[in-house]
């Protein structure tokens, strides 16, 4: 791996733009869609339910596939991968923003997601392949950085653009930002690699991983209102059973599985884990949530309520760096329980929220949510 | 993602990547789903149709209210699994 690590300070400055600038767009393209749900609901007529499956969708498709993609990058190649996951994202975003109705677009973004989960793992290889071991931490807290940018700016900035132009307007920012990375790095990123000893690929695994996945949540969105015992529900539900235990079974037995069950031995790994599942899961579903309760119960309008959700970003992009490296020096444990300790405070603030709040309370909980998840992410990361 | 062997660190990393993910979708379902049971009993108790929640704020704030418990569950479970996960190197 050495012989293909890059010397010169060009190369690593345009490898570490390129990769940084792809985990902005990441988190950018995820927010500006969030904070349009409730627009995308009302300007296609369905559900709240319904419109869910957008999120959740992209998050599923990428879930169930990145490890496979991961796989194909060692295999042929890092920058084939990554450059024809832009390409893919790049088509899907303009199919979004074309899309006449709603089946159209939740097809394209299905499209679109096939893009993100080919050129998502491999962004942390091609920092791990081709830097000098001492530049790692820093590209991968500038990665970290942009990615909260992303994730800072988008909200405000989709809710601009929804409000001025429309929802579409939103996929305008992934066309532009994928073309731009897609020809940067089509000229600049290396193409040098060592074969990948084992090629083979658990394509049977992948397949279990994807119907497990898409049976479960399935059954998690429509069990609500359809109810637990309506034969659809329960049939996900069953599929999505045998489903996963098929995927352990084939995961422990080919030699070359898509998820390596041993590592689930140390429990240390496995609960770093666990609270990485959980506090995502509590911090996403909240960011998919809560511009439903500005909208219908605060009445705030979009553009203001993209200002009111960046309050809990900018608290998590600010502390990312300084947790980070603080973690080194007293580990994660402590910095994760202070993290959570200002989380829980967050819901307790937010479950007294009534159609009367102020504004104050609103950006209180939020400032506390978002300082939960700075103390949280970089050091739960970091395990 | 210290934690694991050094010559697991990518199968690790992709572990990590799909608890984020997983954790990223189920949130999205699970916080759905207890908002629409909240509303769902609350329409049930008032004699109300569905249709008709939008005119019931308290009946929606209810909705919401019982996502935000839920999110304080989450929340303290975090915490739980932060705590059983020891550091691997003692605190200095």
């Amino acid at each position: 791996m050495e012989d293909f690590v890059i010397r010169d300070r060009r190369g690593q400055f345009w490898l570490i733009a390129i990769v940084s600038a792809v985990s902005f767009m990441i988190t950018l393209d995820y927010s500006t869609l969030n904070i349009s749900l409730p627009s995308i609901a009302q300007y296609f007529g369905v559900k709240v339910g319904v419109v869910a499956w957008l999120p959740t969708i992209y998050l599923l498709v990428i879930t169930s596939t990145l490890l496979g993609f991961g796989k194909l990058g060692d295999n042929i190649g890092y920058k084939k991968v990554f450059l024809a996951g832009l390409v893919v994202f790049f088509l899907g975003a303009i199919a979004c923003a074309l899309a006449p109705n709603f089946i159209a677009l939740f097809l394209a973004r299905a499209f679109q997601s096939l893009g993100q989960a080919m050129y998502s793992p491999i962004c942390i290889a091609l920092l791990s392949y081709y830097l000098p071991v001492d530049m790692k931490g820093r590209a991968l807290g500038l990665y970290a950085t942009l990615q909260g940018l992303g994730m800072a700016t988008g909200p405000a900035l989709g809710g601009f653009i929804t409000s001025t132009l429309s929802w579409r307007g939103n996929f305008a920012l992934g066309i532009a930002l994928s073309l731009s990375i897609f020809l940067i790095g089509w000229f600049l990123l290396p193409s040098k690699q060592v074969k990948a000893a084992d090629t083979r690929f658990d394509y049977l695994g992948a397949l279990l991983l994807f119907v497990g996945m898409v049976g479960f949540l399935f059954a998690m969105n429509t069990g609500a209102k359809a109810g637990w015992t309506d034969p659809k529900v329960l049939t996900a539900l069953i599929a999505a059973l045998v489903a996963f235990g098929l995927f352990i079974i084939q995961e422990k037995r080919v030699p070359y599985p898509l998820l390596d069950l041993k590592l689930f031995g140390n429990l240390n790994f496995t609960f770093a884990a666990l609270a990485a599942l959980c506090g995502l899961a509590m911090n996403i579903g909240m960011g998919f949530l809560f511009p439903f309760y500005l909208q219908i119960m605060a009445h705030i309008p979009v553009v203001q309520m993209g200002f009111v959700l960046m309050t809990s970003s900018i608290m998590m992009m600010l502390l990312a760096p300084i947790t980070g490296s603080l973690a080194d020096r007293i580990g994660s444990r402590p910095l994760c329980l202070i993290g959570m300790g200002f989380a829980a405070m967050a819901f307790v603030l937010f479950a007294f929220l009534t159609p009367q709040s102020g504004l104050l309370h609103i950006i209180l909980g939020l400032m506390c949510l978002g300082t939960g998840m700075g103390f949280f992410v970089a050091p739960n990361i970091g395990w | 993602m210290q934690e694991a062997p050094a010559d697991k660190q990518g199968v690790a990393s992709g572990v990590y990547k799909i608890a984020l993910n997983a954790g990223s979708s189920i949130g999205i379902a699970l916080y759905m789903l207890v908002m629409s049971y909240v509303v769902i009993f609350d329409v049930a108790k008032m004699d109300i149709m569905l249709n008709e929640v939008r005119q019931y704020p308290a009946v929606m704030m209810n909705g919401f209210r019982g996502a935000f418990i839920f999110g304080l569950v989450l929340a303290l479970v975090t915490f739980t699994c932060s705590f059983l996960a020891k550091d691997k190197t003692p605190a200095s």
